[in-house]
């Protein structure tokens, strides 16, 4: 209990609590705040898009390579974020896997935001498919027979019966998603890199900030971890038991 | 009207019966646990595919194993009360019932009025914006049974209706579900593994052991000649086959055992537990079956006590419990039992 | 710990064996915990090899980065024996602080050049050419050495370039150069040489370049402080001069 409680109070004691409003809205601050927003969020509805059918088929399908896929995808959560962001670049840098075709469609991910944006879905995204496929695993099978013996169709059944059944995952899962992708560092300044404005996201303003602005990084590493408290607090263990 | 053949195979059971019901009755489908009666409820609901078979509801073709031909069960008109009721939990009573409406195309409005019309009739008015997880036992029974029959359907299969009440509510429900079922038109199916709740509810029985039909008929025709092992049981008789000649038949085993009836053939023999005498002597007297066994146990119950005997036939007598202790038939050993012929009951296999 | 090579040579003597000299033990022992910018990887890494032929019983660790990163870890209590810096301004953060034992001494410098990928593609010739709409340059980040004579250098030659990134340190740029995700960027000469075959190099005139002073210093407080100093003297000596020289590095 007191490993976690002691940083905390750390970062709380050597706060510049008469300044805090000032360090806080200096433009630096701001961008990174707006822009780290702006990214984990953005990660988490990629997420969400992207993960629900895939837990839904590691959960549910039975195929050939089933284990192969659960592995791949949980990968990125064992991964240290540096090997996963320099994984990106390999892929989806210029001279990627993936290179050629995108610079083809126009699109260049790298220093980009959306380059950002993929970083954090990299890292994050695992959290939210393995919360998700853990419910619909322990989920009762038995409702969608039920419901289909009440004439419900399979997209009727999904949308009525499995989504809101599974919804506690799910909303566990973009949580901790959305959690994991606000504080990632090593991958997104490895595949995306470091600019204020476009891709220096609060952990890397909180980096950088501390060699030359102390005082700013105290804040800064204050509001993430406040606001990461209250989002874990808001969760409740209804959530996380029910899933 | 229902005509079903049913060949399925899942892990150890075979299943491989026929069955066929009309609408102006109800149906019991009893069995011991693993007989194989709820994969048949499964099936005939469409939630298992056939094997082998064939099921025909009301000159229609749901499934054709042969020509490849399967309705699913979301088409099939059949409502179906699981054992543990299944109601969505994060569904209101009113919004449970209006599923099988609304999942078929009606509008909001209507589904919810003709779903809290249901719940008046199964007299739960009020409870409409009730959660399954707030109602008791009795009340999710007949929301479940409602939800069922809302919609409309031509088949109504019941998975132990009453299991999951306990004791002093299952008479009560067991009494309105009666009420409900006569009320339906349409084939009603109930499976149940108790026969009180099968002689309530049904009146025609189709016994199931094993993946087969072993007997079919009314309650009464039924516990008079059981045809199994678990039927007999159930009666609490006990229950013999055998090959009758002239007087007498004789069982695989060859204990031979007189009867007053001149059947021949392949027979059942039934002997009441009450009607075997049980003597420490050798007893004289008119009884033309006199047997020396062996007395294994006894289970008093009340001012009667239940004895086992074994050898040379496997058998339970019943006897007053006064007797058993005069006979000192709790320690076990040898006794000699007397039966009279005409307390022998005979019929074909 | 007795250094092995003093007791062997005691025991020959005393079994009357080889004539070795008779060897006083060498006080130059332990481990050596070495701060250091990151430019200095290569050169450091083989005069830390040097260093341990010579002294057998010592043992150099270095930890490489930015020099600012490494000034931030060592105000907040980090423990080394040893730091060398890219700049001046980051280490008299350091003694500011009251962590050395004895005033920093100069050992190196070095200038600025373009690094670009093998066979420079887009044909940079100098600091002008960085201005090109469309080209992707990245510089360290301003905090870090590299990245102040990277602004100072620009401004000189009057060249406005809106970077796509600021790395944390000189070897970041490097990478991301040689994997081809950056088209030039701004680094040190050695930092060029160490780069090999993976990428080029454009020069930067001394008119707009800047020399780079690395001070080192012995820091207080430390397990090694024999070890570290004599570290140190090496490093100022001939033979570490020379090993400096070969990475590229110039003179103090």
């Amino acid at each position: 209990m007191l490993f976690f409680l002691l940083p905390l109070a750390g970062l709380v004691a050597r706060a510049p609590w008469n300044d805090a409003v000032g360090q806080l809205s200096a433009p630096e601050s701001r961008l990174a705040f707006q822009l780290s927003l702006l990214t984990s969020f953005s990660a988490t509805a990629l997420a969400v898009v992207f993960g629900v059918p895939l837990a839904w088929l590691i959960a549910r399908v039975r195929f050939r390579g089933r284990n192969v896929l659960r592995a791949l995808v949980t990968l990125p959560m064992v991964l240290p974020p540096v090997v996963g962001g320099v994984a990106l670049l390999l892929a989806f840098g210029r001279r990627g896997l993936l290179g050629p075709l995108l610079a083809a469609a126009g699109i260049h991910l790298p220093f980009t935001t959306a380059g950002a944006v993929l970083a954090e879905t990299f890292v994050a995204m695992p959290f939210l498919v393995i919360t998700v496929e853990a419910g619909l695993r322990s989920m009762d099978l038995r409702y969608e027979e039920a419901a289909r013996t009440l004439g419900a169709g399979r997209w009727y059944l999904f949308r009525r019966v499995t989504l809101p059944l599974v919804l506690p995952s799910l909303l566990a899962g973009s949580v901790l998603c959305w959690a994991r992708a606000l504080g990632e560092f090593g991958a997104t300044i490895t595949f995306a890199g470091n600019f204020p404005g476009t891709t220096q996201t609060l952990p890397l303003a909180v980096y950088l900030e501390l060699e030359t602005r102390p005082d700013a990084a105290i804040m800064l590493s204050l509001v993430l971890l406040l606001v990461s408290l209250a989002v874990l607090v808001g969760l409740r263990d209804r959530w996380l038991g029910a899933g | 009207m229902i005509e079903a053949s049913v060949g399925v195979r899942l892990g150890t059971l075979d299943l491989d019966l026929e069955l066929s019901a009309a609408d102006d009755e109800v149906v019991a489908v009893l069995g011991p646990n693993g007989a194989g009666k709820t994969t048949l409820l499964r099936a005939l609901a469409g939630l298992l595919p056939l094997d082998r078979g064939r099921v025909v509801l009301d000159g229609v073709v749901l499934e054709d194993a042969a020509a490849g031909v399967r309705v699913p069960p979301e088409k099939r008109r059949c409502g179906v009360v699981f054992q543990d009721y299944l109601l969505f939990p994060h569904l209101s009573a009113v919004e449970n019932v209006a599923f099988g409406l609304r999942s078929r195309g009606m509008g909001r409005r209507d589904a919810r009025a003709r779903a809290a019309a249901w719940l008046e009739l199964v007299g739960l008015a009020g409870q409409e914006e009730a959660r399954p997880s707030a109602l008791s036992g009795g009340q999710a029974q007949r929301v479940a049974l409602a939800r069922a029959l809302a919609g409309d359907p031509r088949l109504l299969l019941l998975d132990e209706p009453l299991s999951a009440l306990d004791a002093s509510s299952r008479v009560q429900v067991r009494r309105d579900l009666v009420r409900h079922l006569a009320a339906f038109r349409g084939v009603r199916l109930v499976v149940t593994h108790d026969p009180l709740e099968a002689a309530a509810l049904a009146g025609r029985l189709l016994v199931v052991e094993e993946g087969r039909l072993v007997q079919s008929g009314t309650v009464a025709e039924v516990t008079a000649r059981p045809r199994s092992r678990y039927v007999a049981d159930l009666v609490g008789v006990n229950l013999f086959r055998g090959r009758a000649s002239a007087g007498s038949v004789t069982l695989p085993d060859g204990t031979v055992i007189a009867v007053a009836d001149p059947i021949e053939g392949d027979v059942f023999a039934v002997i009441h537990p009450r009607a075997v005498a049980l003597h420490r002597l050798r007893p004289e007297g008119t009884p033309r079956n006199v047997w020396l066994g062996e007395a294994t146990g006894v289970e008093q119950s009340g001012d009667r006590a239940r004895v086992r005997v074994e050898a040379p036939l496997a058998l339970v007598a019943e006897v007053t419990a006064a007797a058993a202790a005069e006979l000192r038939l709790a320690q076990g050993g040898p006794v000699w039992l007397s039966v009279k012929a005409t307390e022998v009951s005979v019929y074909p296999a | 710990m007795r250094s092995w090579p003093g007791l062997l040579a005691v025991l020959l003597t005393a079994c009357g064996g080889v004539a070795a000299p008779a060897a006083t033990p060498d006080p130059v022992e332990g481990n050596v915990t070495v701060f250091a910018a990151a430019s200095l990887t290569e050169a450091f890494n083989q005069v830390g090899a040097d260093f341990h032929a010579r002294h057998q019983g010592a043992a150099v660790h270095f930890n490489f980065a930015g020099s600012s990163t490494l000034v931030t870890n060592l105000t907040n209590g980090a423990q080394a024996d040893v730091f060398a810096s890219a700049d001046e301004p980051n280490m008299a953060k350091v003694t500011a602080g009251g962590l050395t034992a004895a005033p920093p001494q100069i050992f190196a410098t070095n200038k600025l050049e373009i690094v670009v990928g093998a066979g420079n593609p887009k044909h940079i010739t100098g600091l002008a050419d960085l201005a090109q709409p469309g080209l992707i340059v990245v510089l360290a980040a301003p905090a870090v050495p590299a990245g102040h004579y990277a602004g100072q250098a620009l401004q000189a030659a009057g060249v406005k370039v809106t970077p796509a990134s600021l790395e944390l340190d000189v070897k970041a740029v490097v990478s991301k150069v040689a994997l081809g995700e950056a088209d030039a960027g701004i680094v040190y000469v050695t930092d060029v040489r160490a780069g090999g075959a993976r990428v080029a190099g454009a020069p930067i005139p001394d008119a707009q370049n800047v020399v780079a002073r690395y001070p080192v210093a012995v820091l207080k407080g430390s397990s090694g402080a024999v070890a570290g100093q004599a570290f140190v003297d090496y490093l100022l000596g001939a033979d570490g001069q020379k090993t400096l020289a070969r990475f590229g590095f110039t003179g103090p």
